[in-house]
């Protein structure tokens, strides 16, 4: 797969942070916690460096797929992003308009 | 005096596209996604149209189009009441936000001398009074 490189027995993903927000490359790592340790460190320029140490029986299994996964929900949090940065100021309205008048809040 | 209509720009043709509205998605299997809003409302996508919705490149002929708006996923110029209507259901779905606890509960000791296997308590045998609530903290 292009863009994965090995280091001994780790799996190396370079990405580059002007496609891809830290914040999202992280999420995706934590989604992965089970599958694989990863360590992400700064590299050449915006890009970062995933190091992947697969767990259990995804060391033995195809590393390659987890990574090929790993690409995919990394896409999605990208969406996500995507939609938060677009949505989230119109959540707080529609949570703020739902929630007025309640007394949920002190008006001291 | 005044002309019984409105200005020219009011009657020039609806301004096409539309802006999403909060929500959520997650993997229901291999190749289909479902999508959840505030309210509860959902829609199983593809990735192709998952992505379309997001990158505001989805038909408005498109049958999923029409369903994604009633559902309040997003809004075009033809429906700008979706926030309201958003957060009206938002206030009815959760009306017992405004109401604080109803239920509460006295839990007076752990010791317990049965052995249900449906109970979530860590039960204590019934010498070890360390377990139970002293006279202060129900003070």
């Amino acid at each position: 797969m292009k863009g994965i490189s090995r280091e001994s027995e780790n799996c190396v993903l370079s990405l580059d942070t002007a496609i891809y927000s830290l914040e999202a490359i992280k999420r995706t790592a934590y989604k992965f916690a089970d599958r694989s340790s990863v360590v992400i460190s700064p590299s050449t320029g915006s890009a970062v460096s995933v190091v992947f140490n697969f767990i259990g029986k995804f060391a033995a299994n195809d590393p390659e797929q987890v990574i090929s996964d790993f690409c995919n929900e990394l896409l999605d949090q990208d969406l996500r992003e995507t939609i938060s940065r677009e949505t989230t100021p119109l959540r707080n309205l529609i949570l703020a308009h739902a929630f007025s008048r309640t007394q949920l809040a002190d008006e001291d | 005096m005044t002309l019984p209509f409105r200005d020219e720009a009011h009657y020039l043709p609806v301004e096409k596209g539309y802006t999403l509205l909060p929500f959520r998605f997650i993997h229901l299997d291999a190749k289909r996604y479902i999508a959840v809003n505030e309210v509860g409302e959902w829609e199983v996508l593809d990735r192709a149209t998952l992505e379309a919705l997001v990158r505001k490149t989805l038909p408005q002929d498109a049958p999923v189009f029409q369903s994604l708006k009633s559902k309040h996923f997003l809004q075009d110029r033809d429906s700008t009441v979706a926030t309201e209507l958003l957060a009206l259901k938002v206030r009815t779905k959760r009306h017992r936000v405004a109401e604080f606890t109803a239920l509460h509960m006295f839990v007076v000791t752990l010791r317990c001398n049965h052995s249900c296997k449906y109970c979530q308590v860590s039960r204590q045998s019934e010498d070890r009074s360390a377990f139970d609530m002293t006279v202060s903290m129900a003070d």
